[in-house]
């Protein structure tokens, strides 16, 4: 039944015009990037590295290349797209409450358990496909509009080169990696809102609140104060951007980096932990409150 | 005759307020079953504890011999209902609709079928129409096609004719009695109107700040033997001369109009007297006395 449920979920969801509201978004935002890039990029890069990319060996000498545009676009976006993804997942519940439909569903013979099930699962895929969507456009576009070479990030005062030749790619596996990790932290942010909206009935709330929760966590999570530096690690917004982890290598006892490597796998497996379990507690208090409400709406 | 549900000692509250107080009552099969009470009086509240959306604080409510909500699916699987307004989702077509709710309630659905439940209602030439653009009548009529798409024993209306224009009443009030007639179909529906109820329902109660005022069937509660006539005249005499003849005994005690209690059929009998009296009559006019009951509880 659940499955059946989750297939009636999409249905609704795909149907209705806000869900294009993300895809278009991110549409925009991405092409904007790559016409600027296009159009003004060996500048910027020169204003960014400080001249020094000219001290690296860079295969064709193609600093601008896809994957730094790829680099710089999830840079900007990873912190918008919440607010997409809330735009679909704070309305499952509440959407529905406020539409009166959900009472209609709650009379027919499935748990709720099974209903909030099937709408999380939704909600997920959702979350998945906008990312995917997210990744062709920003990887795959900006590899077919400019290629593909040697990477360069700016990393605290470093610039880190992540090869591409003849030895092999070092980049690409990195990028599916970091989409994974940003799927679990968009993830985690459907979770919060799936779980307001299972206390509104009406979708404005949810979307709302989930994002000024982001936003006064994420200002706790920057802000380098005693206080907040013992609250961080329960944060879930203080590894929302740990993928970027993936993109800092470890070195070797001469201070060489190690190609291939990661800084620090067993910070980012922290990191993932800490979200899928925010995830988890989420979807738990949400089901715990949906099976115990009246419904009124 | 079987009871479909029954209901015992029901209790619940919304923070101090109690709206449910120890209601009890039973629906037979074949019921049409009216449910009745001024607004806020605790129907729907009821009504949503039968369909397991509100938790009661206490009692227990007992459907088709299982007990809710322990056995909420097999219960449900029985039951159809609209519950005060049809929502439905306004950007699918009636079609969707119906199809998303005939698959949620466990029916295989086919195309043929689905169009033939759209035909029923009227709806077959609109089946592709997102709900947006439907009337409330529609939408009305198509929340019956999905109540009964998966042909449940009991349909559960909520003031089903809320929101719809008179032309609407009397359809909705035929489809009620439709659903008894030809399809074999037990249905509890409430309403705050008497009226709506008495023209349809077989047993009813009335219930009055979540207790039950009365309950018993249609025909008993609107026995001919307890009409209440009302006169109303300009004659000061006329009091003297009605306590006179021999409509004395029926007169019940009212302040500023004549009031009688006596059969229906002595009505014109009534009517004669008072012009042989020579009362000039400025309205003469039929209520039965549950009415009255019901107008003095709802405060009209």
């Amino acid at each position: 039944m659940v499955f059946t449920l989750l297939n009636i979920e999409l249905y609704k969801i795909f149907r209705k015009p806000r869900t294009y509201i993300g895809f278009v978004a991110i549409a925009v935002i991405v092409v904007l990037i790559q016409l600027a890039m296009k159009a003004d990029g060996p500048t910027w890069i020169k204003l960014m590295f400080s001249g020094m990319d000219d001290m690296f060996a860079i295969q064709d000498g193609n600093v601008l290349n896809g994957y730094f545009v790829c680099f710089l676009i999830l840079n900007t976006l990873l912190m918008q797209v919440p607010l997409l993804v809330a735009l679909v997942t704070g309305d499952m519940v509440a959407g529905e409450a406020n539409l009166g439909t959900l009472r209609l569903l709650l009379t027919k013979p499935i748990s709720r358990s099974q209903v909030l099930l099937a709408k999380f699962m939704a909600g997920l895929a959702y979350t998945f496909i906008l990312l995917v969507w997210m990744a062709i456009l920003s990887l795959f576009l900006s590899m077919a509009l400019f290629g593909t070479s040697d990477l360069l990030v700016n990393k605290s005062y470093t610039i880190i080169q992540f090869y591409v030749d003849s030895e092999g790619d070092d980049v690409f596996w990195r990028y599916i990696a970091a989409f994974g990790f940003a799927y679990a932290a968009l993830a985690c942010v459907a979770a919060l809102s799936f779980l307001l909206s299972v206390f509104a009935e009406n979708s404005i709330g949810p979307i709302v609140s989930t994002m000024s929760i982001i936003l006064v966590f994420t200002i706790i999570s920057t802000m380098d104060l005693p206080l907040f530096t013992r609250i961080n690690p329960f944060l879930f917004t203080s590894y929302m951007t740990s993928w970027k982890g993936l993109f800092n290598m470890a070195v070797d006892e001469n201070g060489a980096a190690i190609r291939g490597s990661v800084y620090s796998w067993k910070a980012l497996m922290e990191a993932l932990a800490m979200l899928v379990g925010h995830i988890l507690l989420f979807f738990g208090i949400a089901l715990y409150a949906f099976r115990r409400k009246d419904i009124l709406s | 005759m079987s009871t479909l549900v029954s209901v015992n000692n029901l209790q619940k509250s919304f923070g101090g307020l109690q709206a449910v107080n120890g209601l009890s009552f039973t629906v037979e099969a074949g019921d049409i079953y009216g449910f009745l009470g001024q607004n806020g009086a605790g129907k729907s509240t009821t009504i949503r504890m039968l369909l397991s959306l509100i938790r009661p604080d206490g009692g227990t409510i007992d459907m088709f011999g299982y007990r809710m909500p322990n056995h909420r699916n097999e219960i449900l699987q029985q039951v159809g209902a609209i519950i005060e307004r049809p929502d439905l989702y306004k950007y699918l077509s009636a079609y969707d609709n119906l199809e998303i709710f005939a698959r949620l309630s466990g029916v295989k659905t086919t195309r043929k079928m689905l169009m033939e439940q759209l035909e029923r209602v009227g709806l077959g030439h609109r089946a592709a129409s997102p709900v947006k653009t439907f009337s409330q009548g529609m939408k009305q009529r198509l929340g019956i096609a999905i109540a009964m798409v998966h042909d449940p024993q009991l349909i559960i209306l909520d003031e089903p004719t809320n929101g719809l224009d008179p032309q609407g009443i009397a359809d909705m009030r035929q489809m009620i009695i439709n659903l008894r007639k030809e399809h074999q179909k037990t249905v509890i529906v409430s309403s705050h109107l008497l009226h709506e109820i008495e023209q349809v329902a077989t047993r009813m109660i009335i219930i009055d700040k979540g207790r039950k005022v009365v309950e018993g069937s249609t025909q008993e509660l609107f026995d001919p033997a307890n009409t209440l006539v009302e006169l109303e005249t300009t004659d000061a005499q006329a009091a003297v001369k009605i306590a006179r003849s021999r409509w004395q005994q029926h007169l019940e005690p009212s302040a500023d109009t004549f009031l009688f209690r006596l059969h229906a059929r002595d009505i014109p009998q009534l009517a004669r007297d008072m012009v042989e009296l020579d009362i000039p009559i400025h309205n003469l006019s039929k209520r039965h006395s549950l009415e009255s009951l019901f107008l003095e509880m709802t405060g009209k």
